[in-house]
């Protein structure tokens, strides 16, 4: 693939191919962990770190890795560096590691980062891969961040632990709290994808090419009024209309 | 020359059938809606008109933002607020802004985001009132006492409450509970207010007779065989949400099966599963889930019940 | 199969790759684990120290093994350090879910501390809370005698059930003998009764007139019911004797009339004594006339509609029992359920037939 700017293979993660909103990848610790900001920070921070390793090392091993055993060594090479993350955050940062719980494991099967290895590591040199590295994995943090940031501060009235005012204080609460729940993750997460698809670049869509009713055959047929309105009705006696009303009404 | 317009059916449109069905289920519940005011006070008042409000205002906005056209003029989000406030307990001064929220998630997500009237899988109050009661259960499933015999509003176990414990002695007098002089939400503790507004939408045609007697009967039934005492079974009937939600809301032209032998088989479904969700379920009330559950079940009820025209087999993947 | 083939190239090659990528990430992840297990124990074990300090201030614990004959309630102890003593953590069956204790007992055998970590019970919970604190400072034997009345109100069994616990704590850590008898002592349902067959008798037609013959007690009657009388007219008169010693003796004693459909038709009480502690109730909860009058109509499933006794919850529910144990041997065919059963097979019936009835139909006029 010829990328002319290294700058454009970091970018492209971050917003035209965000890997959650876009490419719909790596859901799972998206809806897991967006139900605080420091949660989601952590989790977006150690899967940028193990994409960004296993997208140097796979891609350092390119040449050396058979076909056949592709998919079972990039797994290995993922959860290692996987578990190693794991053990260092038991050991250094242990409340961290406590509210992650099992999804710092899952990190290991998260499509993202298996993902990345078979479209990009594969196929370019060290550097490229660790800038689409980066650029997938601190897209990603910025997509749980937004995420984490509407459910936190709308649901439990806190951003990041620290209650916000007038949302949150002495005896009262004005918060949503099924946004911190599953189904409200559901919800945020389905109008973030809408309105990110809505205003960011399109992508590959289809223009309709656009053409005058004349001449087109289904115009007595098509419920669009205009059409209609602007075209004479043509009733031909001619055998190709038949089974069709008009074809019947021309013959009576 | 002669311009000869031909369009594809229907020829004619009008939001005046859909405006009629709708005023027709609002004066259906006027009844039930004052029988709530007068035992609840002004704080009923209240909350139904700030629902009925925020549905209106949530459905004007979005077409606004959308740049898509009113609809705000068919009723059907007034009567979805109505429903909705008729769902709450009458503790307004806790609950308004609770009720802004769930009115807007009601309209906006599960109604206008879907397509709008006609195209949304779920019956908008149903689940808006889930959403309030998972939300905020702390002051949407607490359950008001009525004024009438005392001078402020109190709390305490509604039958629905009482008939789920081990204890089920203190049970108000079966008079009282058709009155309505009982705990629970505004619109569902008035029984006979209900059944006026039943009779009044059979009447005018709106409904077919058969599905809220169906699933009314169903829990009757169900709760004699499993208590051997028809007078716990009928308590069983009268308590919570049953009656509202049987008539109103599983009633529902969008969300339910089209034809009749469909609307039956839904009510006889959300009949058992709301039996078994108030027997052997953690939550005291099962109407709401049961008729969401059912609600995303009528496609295939329909398809199911479908009537097959005269000479036509059955094949598979569909009917010829 | 060529043995050749096996060892080509493009067979060996994959395996081996995998089997070397395999090897060096198991070396550098051992290694990192060599640098980080350390680190790893010792905050596992501040973290278990920190929860267990409630019950023992300031102590420094490590896991200590489970003797083998450990109550089955044990779930691990902790030994402190400094020679401060133990820590227990149990958990038992309470009224409706798990209880989990945690008790602290010094080294000479007193409680330090006690408290609940988790339970579900569905009444008193601050009240169990308070009750638990109570504990504090006394050794095995004060925890035995722990004075009942300072059960939780309307918690009688949970707080029942966290005493037996914390003395299992003193057994696990050999303070105490273990209890070779069960935890409750025996109970025997049935009661003295006081009356004469002809003084029941008696009583008997006043609540309902009739003749009324002694019949011998059917099989499965519960020993609740002391006597039988069959009505000559139809129904019959129970004549129930109770008994309850578990936490402190109560006796009931009844006449229950019942007509032919299994409704009560009258009741007389002739003795209610209500449950434990009778000394320290102040206003003991009386058997009225509201109460007695609130059986009439009632059969073997309306029962539990009776209106209960304030503060006499479990002697009305035993009494309770004993009735509908009494009914339910009489009068076993639910009726209601039976129509029930009957209508909702109707329902199902109904529609099959109709079903079956117009294929029956269809086929008919396809051979025509």
């Amino acid at each position: 693939m010829k990328q002319n700017n290294k700058l454009s293979i970091f970018l492209r993660g971050l917003i035209a191919e965000n890997p959650v909103l876009v490419l719909v990848l790596g859901t799972c610790p998206t809806l897991a962990q967006t139900g605080s900001v420091i949660a989601a920070l952590s989790m977006g921070i150690a899967a940028t770190i193990v994409l960004a390793c296993s997208n140097v090392v796979i891609s350092a091993l390119r040449k050396v890795i058979p076909d056949t055993v592709r998919i079972p060594c990039y797994i290995v090479v993922i959860a290692g560096f996987v578990t190693a993350v794991q053990l260092l955050m038991h050991a250094y940062l242990p409340d961290l590691y406590a509210m992650m719980g099992v999804y710092l494991a899952l990190i290991v099967v998260n499509c993202i980062i298996l993902g990345r290895a078979e479209m990009f590591a594969r196929k370019n040199n060290m550097l490229d891969s660790l800038l689409d590295g980066l650029g997938m994995g601190v897209g990603f943090l910025l997509a749980l961040l937004a995420m984490a940031t509407i459910r936190e501060v709308l649901g439990a009235g806190t951003f990041a632990g620290i209650a916000i005012p007038f949302l949150v204080g002495e005896g009262y609460s004005y918060t949503i709290p099924i946004l911190t729940q599953a189904p409200g993750g559901f919800l945020v997460f389905g109008i973030l994808i809408a309105i990110v698809n809505k205003i960011g670049p399109k992508k590959g869509e289809k223009k309709r090419k656009e053409f005058s009713c004349e001449g087109c055959p289904s115009a007595h047929l098509c419920g669009k009024v205009s059409c209609a309105e602007n075209t004479e009705l043509v009733i031909t006696s001619e055998p190709e209309v038949q089974g069709t009303p008009e074809g019947k009404e021309g013959e009576a | 020359m002669n311009k000869l317009t031909v369009s594809s059916a229907p020829h004619i449109r009008s939001s005046s059938a859909t405006n009629r069905v709708m005023l027709d289920v609002i004066i259906a519940l006027l009844p039930t809606a004052i029988a709530g005011s007068v035992i609840f006070g002004w704080q009923a008042i209240a909350t139904i008109l700030i629902c009925v409000l925020s549905s209106v205002l949530a459905e004007f906005i979005y077409n606004l933002i959308l740049k898509k056209e009113q609809t705000v003029g068919d009723f059907s989000a007034a009567v979805t607020g109505l429903l909705l406030g008729l769902n709450m307990p009458a503790n307004f001064t806790e609950i308004w802004w609770q009720c802004i929220i769930g009115s807007a998630f009601a309209i906006i997500v599960v109604k206008c985001l879907f397509g709008g009237l006609g195209a949304n899988f779920a019956n908008p109050a149903i689940t808006g009132r889930i959403f309030m009661m998972i939300c905020y259960t702390g002051t949407v499933g607490k359950s008001v006492f009525p004024i009438i015999g005392s001078a402020e509003l109190s709390t305490g176990a509604t039958p629905l409450v009482v008939l789920g414990s081990d204890n089920i002695s203190s049970l108000p007098s079966l008079f009282d509970m058709l009155l309505g002089l009982r705990g629970g939400a505004i619109g569902e503790v008035c029984i006979l207010a209900l059944l006026v507004g039943f009779v009044y939408l059979v009447v005018r045609k709106v409904i077919y007779f058969e599905t809220p007697l169906i699933m009314i009967g169903t829990v009757f039934v169900l709760s004699l065989l499993v208590s051997n005492d028809p007078v716990y079974a009928l308590y069983q009937v009268m308590s919570g949400g049953l009656i509202l939600g049987a008539v109103f809301m599983a009633t529902d032209y969008v969300t339910t099966p089209i034809n009749r032998t469909g609307k039956m088989i839904f009510a006889l479904g959300a009949g058992l599963i709301t039996v078994l969700i108030r027997l052997y379920g953690s939550y005291p009330e099962g109407v709401s889930f049961a008729i969401l559950l059912m609600n995303i079940l009528s496609p295939y009820i329909e398809k199911w019940t479908a009537k097959r025209p005269l000479g036509a087999k059955r094949v598979k993947g569909g009917t010829k | 199969m060529n043995l050749k083939n096996i060892f080509k190239k493009d067979n060996i090659m994959p395996v081996a790759v995998l089997g070397i990528i395999c090897l060096v990430v198991a070396v550098l992840v051992a290694g990192i684990n060599l640098i980080t297990r350390d680190v790893i124990k010792a905050e596992e074990d501040r973290k278990i120290s920190e929860s267990l300090s409630i019950v023992m201030e300031g102590g420094e614990f490590e896991k200590a093994e489970l003797p083998s004959d450990a109550p089955s309630t044990v779930t691990a102890v902790y030994r402190e350090k400094n020679g401060k003593g133990n820590v227990v953590t149990l958990t038992k069956q309470g009224y409706k879910a798990p209880i989990s204790i945690t008790v602290g007992i010094d080294a000479e055998g007193k409680i330090t501390g006690a408290v609940i970590t988790s339970q579900a019970e569905s009444h008193g919970k601050t009240g169990i809370d308070s009750y638990v604190s109570g504990f504090i400072g006394s050794d095995a034997a004060g925890v035995e005698s722990h004075f009942s009345a300072n059960h939780v109100t309307g918690a009688t069994v949970t707080s029942e059930k966290i005493k037996e616990a914390i003395y299992d704590a003193f057994v696990v850590l050999g303070l105490a003998a273990a209890k070779d008898t069960p935890d409750v002592p025996e109970f025997t349902p049935a009661g003295e009764a006081s009356l004469t067959e002809s003084e029941a008798i008696a009583i008997a037609k006043e609540l309902m007139d009739g003749s009324y013959t002694k019949v011998a007690l059917p099989e499965n009657m519960p020993e609740t019911t002391h006597a039988l009388y069959k009505r000559q007219e139809g129904g019959y008169a129970i004549h129930l004797a109770t008994q309850r010693i578990k936490w402190s003796p109560t006796e009931n004693e009844a006449i229950v009339t019942v007509d032919g459909l299994g409704n009560i038709t009258g009741i007389k009480m002739i003795q209610w004594n209500v449950g434990y502690d009778k000394e320290l109730l102040s206003a003991a909860p009386v058997c009225t006339e509201e109460y007695l009058n609130s059986f009439i109509g009632k059969n073997a499933s309306s029962l539990n509609r009776v209106e209960i006794v304030t503060n006499a919850t479990l002697t009305n529910n035993f009494f309770g029992e004993a009735l509908k144990g009494a009914l339910d041997v009489l009068y076993p065919v639910p009726i209601y359920s039976i129509i029930a059963i009957v209508i909702i097979a109707l329902a199902i019936a109904a529609p099959v037939a109709v079903v079956i009835i117009n294929k029956v139909r269809r086929k008919k006029n396809e051979a025509k």
